[in-house]
């Protein structure tokens, strides 16, 4: 009996639905500041504000992301905790 | 963008006089809210550690729980955005002729009201728990003839002050406009309306 494979990057799939909707409801935040919120230097502290903190948190992810091998091919076997092999998948 | 000094339906004239949001211990709430769930996944990355498990080098949960962290990492950062959207568009300005009220309830509901200052019947400041007493934050009621609903300024700084100020302006505007709610009422009730012929003299 073969274990079935899959490759990594599958997850890759759910993982780009949730960026799409967080990246979606930044812009959601940032269109309603600037079109209801007050003409001041406050208002655009906090458009600055939050730019820089989505792309900060996107630049984190984006460096954890990049650090694994999204060629590599799991069994379903090695889904179980514990019981498939110890080969990281991280580039490191 | 709204500019205080256009507002929408703006007399000639008119000032603003209070420009109010929510005390700023909101929004260190919204911080603090950030702060705790950022510290969440460190916190279980210690124990991880700490346990000696070899869960981050299994070639599935390895990468599966780093896109999680990276999906936990982002949707904290979008509520903390929007818990700052929900504090920063929160807004009450009292002007010389009224009050203008808008709130905004999640990202999808948004409210503006306003009355007219001649219009206002009973104004309440409440300062109420530990923290608001202390710190001196509170709510500003303002209430209207019957039919109205009341206007909340909810959480603002120095609702004593803001009371006393707003009782001024509604006096100044009665006195310049009229009273609105006398003029409501006289309208709906014409009976007792003041009669409009002069009364008789009875000196001869």
């Amino acid at each position: 009996m073969t274990a079935f494979h899959f490759p990594l990057w599958y997850l890759l799939i759910p993982f780009s639905i949730v960026l799409l909707a967080t990246t979606v409801y930044m812009f959601f935040n940032i269109y309603h500041i600037a079109k209801f919120g007050m003409q001041s230097f406050g208002t655009t502290v906090v458009l600055l504000l939050y730019f820089g903190g989505y792309l900060a948190v996107l630049g984190v992810v984006g460096v954890m992301v990049s650090n694994i091998d999204w060629h590599h091919t799991v069994t379903v076997i090695e889904i179980l905790p514990f019981t498939g092999s110890s080969t990281s998948t991280f580039g490191l | 963008m709204i500019s205080l000094k256009a507002l929408p339906n703006q007399e000639s004239g008119e000032v603003t006089v209070l420009f109010l949001r929510r005390y700023w211990l909101d929004l260190a709430g919204a911080f603090f809210f950030t702060l705790a769930m950022t510290i969440v996944p460190f916190a279980i990355w210690g124990a991880i550690k700490l346990g000696h498990l070899t869960i981050m080098s299994q070639p599935f949960w390895g990468p599966a729980l780093t896109l999680l962290l990276g999906c936990y990492m982002l949707v904290v950062a979008v509520i903390t955005m929007a818990q700052i959207t929900d504090y920063f568009l929160d807004i009450w300005i009292v002007t010389t002729e009224r009050v203008i009220n808008i709130e905004q309830h999640g990202l999808f509901s948004r409210t503006v009201s306003e009355l007219r200052l001649n219009q206002v019947q009973d104004i309440t400041s409440e300062t109420s728990g530990f923290l608001g007493t202390f710190l001196t934050y509170g709510d500003v009621f303002i209430q209207t003839a019957g039919e109205h609903e009341r206007f909340q300024f909810k959480d603002i700084d120095n609702p004593d002050d803001v009371k006393l100020t707003i009782a001024k302006l509604v006096a100044d505007c009665k006195h310049r406009r009229g009273d609105a709610s006398l003029l409501e009422h006289e309208e709906r009730e014409p009976s007792h309306a003041i009669p409009t012929e002069p009364p008789t003299s009875h000196l001869t």
